[in-house]
């Protein structure tokens, strides 16, 4: 607690109840690892014998890496869709005001407070009139809904202070809508489009509910495999599977981190007066500062 | 510029409108295909069944729990992380939304690989002779409470932390100052401050955790069943397409009422930190 003088002091039983709080957050989930790495048939701790049987389980076994492709490819296409609606409804969003915005606005985040179940029991009763329920496509275009959220925001708070401006100088220097929307506004709001596609990409891989409604017995993604495998017994298989996507998750996350304090200290760099140059090809910066909490918006991912 | 851009929103808004309004709308109608009468008899008949009463009550009663609970351990959390200088509060951020990263599935495979009876709990309680015969810890309101309140406590933290780090701690300092005890400044100056990020917590939280799904089905018994997972089991395993539709609008009406009494005392984009 012996931080610079000018901060607070702060009783040492809330410092020692913080981290006790982010232990329990953080630590349970972690344990995974080394029970994965198990020997025995049963979930001891601390493993006796050290093992990969539980990975060779999930490697030699068609349907686990069955999962684990229609999870990748369901993800990336769903990455695919929700991005490209959710850049454009966002630039169009920009520009509006007043009670149109909150209403477009209100519609796009919603999905994210209406309990998973619901939607996915209206999907699921949509997609059946369609003669779609277990189909692969309506998977995707179910989990899209979910993902739309996390694009638009991103893309959106990449417009913040973003200058109009800027297009109209490039039109009337006799660039055209194609040519300004690719080179001014896509190098503009690039890093919110690129979390927002992450953003969609991870909902994707996540989801769950929508999943088990609605796909096929062909087309089972990751999760439901584990929550299948689950209900049946409690697998090591299970451990090993979640380890893999745990050190890909913290892989990722600590990508998206590095790459986001690249781009702010590239931003921070083209502020100074001897860099104007790039600056003003890249335009960098006028991008604001996208905020500390990229992360935050994960948060939004309300299934549970 | 302004008027031609607003068709960029047309895909994104067909979207929604076929694959989110309209699957809604089914959804909403269903009851009543067979006239506006039968279909309000049907949603009495069902806010009546002892046994979805049942299930609402655990519904309600769980949701309240993890509330408290997880408000009570995620206050002085986000209270201590407030008062970090911002250099320091990045590393406990990114350990914070660790959790959110992590797939739920495999978050809620830890509780029960640390909770069942041959867990990591258990077999280590063994080992050291501390118990003969393993607890049941697992499969129980109680289980269910401590995942759902790990995968709420950084929603709860995070919307705490997002008012208070604007309390400037001078105040306090002030109070001090003028006398008042630590504890004193704390009551009649933090406190008062910080409850807007109290309350929106605990609407959020509550919110969310009508709608839990996946945890109460995995780490609960039969008796803690919430109305998300008989929902899945009305549709998936009797097919009971009415009552599904009947619990799903009585679900979505407790959401959206209390949605409406969050968004009387906090805009609903707050719900979102990162967009300011």
């Amino acid at each position: 607690m012996n931080t610079a003088s000018n901060t607070p002091r702060v009783a040492p039983w809330t410092a020692w109840f913080a981290h006790a709080v982010i232990g329990f957050m953080v630590v349970p989930t972690l344990l995974v690892v080394p029970i994965s790495f198990n020997g025995d048939q049963y979930l001891r701790f601390p493993p006796r014998d050290f093992s990969l049987r539980w990975y060779e389980d999930f490697w030699s076994n068609e349907q686990w890496l069955h999962s684990a492709w229609i999870s990748l490819v369901t993800a990336l296409a769903v990455m695919a869709i929700a991005t490209t609606l959710g850049t454009l409804a966002a630039l169009a969003l920009h520009r509006m005001t007043g009670a149109s915005k909150k209403i477009l606005l209100g519609l796009m985040m919603s999905p994210l407070m209406v309990p998973t179940v619901v939607l996915a029991l209206a999907l699921y009763f949509f997609f059946a009139r369609l003669q779609m329920v277990g189909t692969w496509t309506a998977v995707v275009l179910g989990q899209v809904i979910l993902a739309i959220p996390f694009t638009v925001l991103n893309v959106h708070a990449s417009l913040q202070g973003y200058p109009a401006t800027l297009e109209r100088a490039a039109s009337s220097l006799g660039a055209g809508p194609a040519t300004t929307f690719f080179r001014i506004t896509v190098p503009i709001i690039r890093p919110g489009i690129l979390s927002g596609a992450l953003f969609a990409f991870m909902v994707s891989f996540d989801e769950f509910i929508i999943a088990l409604f609605l796909a096929g017995p062909g087309e089972t993604t990751l999760p439901v495999r584990m929550w299948q495998t689950m209900q049946l017994y409690i697998s090591p298989t299970i451990a090993a599977v979640s380890s893999m996507i745990t050190g890909i998750t913290i892989a990722i996350f600590v990508a998206s981190h590095a790459l986001r304090r690249r781009a702010n200290r590239r931003r921070f760099a083209e502020r100074q007066p001897g860099t104007s140059r790039l600056a003003s090809t890249r335009g960098h910066t006028l991008a604001p500062a996208s905020g500390r909490w990229t992360e935050n918006r994960k948060l939004m991912s309300t299934e549970v | 510029m302004l008027r031609k851009s607003s068709w960029l929103m047309a895909p994104c808004l067909a979207y929604m409108l076929v694959m989110y309004v309209t699957p809604a709308l089914i959804m909403l109608y269903s009851p009543f295909q067979n006239g506006v009468g039968s279909g309000i008899a049907s949603l009495g008949e069902a806010l009546v069944e002892p046994s979805y009463q049942r299930v609402m009550m655990t519904t309600f009663r769980t949701a309240l729990v993890v509330t408290v609970v997880a408000v009570l351990l995620g206050y002085p959390t986000a209270y201590y992380l407030s008062r970090l200088p911002s250099e320091k509060v990045g590393k406990y951020m990114l350990l914070i939304m660790f959790p959110l990263w992590t797939s739920l599935l495999v978050r809620t495979y830890a509780w029960i690989a640390l909770l069942q009876d041959a867990g990591v709990i258990n077999s280590t309680l063994m080992s050291t002779n501390l118990i003969s015969n393993p607890v049941r810890l697992l499969y129980n309101s109680g289980s269910v409470a401590i995942g759902m309140v790990q995968i709420l406590l950084p929603y709860a933290i995070v919307t705490m932390y997002s008012v208070m780090v604007g309390i400037k701690p001078r105040l306090s300092q002030t109070a001090q100052v003028l006398g008042a005890s630590p504890v004193r400044a704390f009551w009649h100056v933090f406190f008062p401050l910080s409850l807007p990020g109290l309350s929106a917590a605990c609407l959020l939280l509550f919110i969310m955790g009508l709608g839990f799904f996946v945890t109460p089905a995995l780490l609960g018994g039969r008796r803690d069943m919430m109305v998300g997972t008989l929902i899945q089991q009305q549709v998936v395993l009797l097919g009971d397409w009415n009552s599904a539709s009947l619990l799903s609008i009585m679900l979505l009406a407790a959401t959206i009422i209390l949605l409406f009494v969050y968004s009387r005392f906090a805009r609903l984009e707050n719900l979102v930190p990162a967009s300011s």
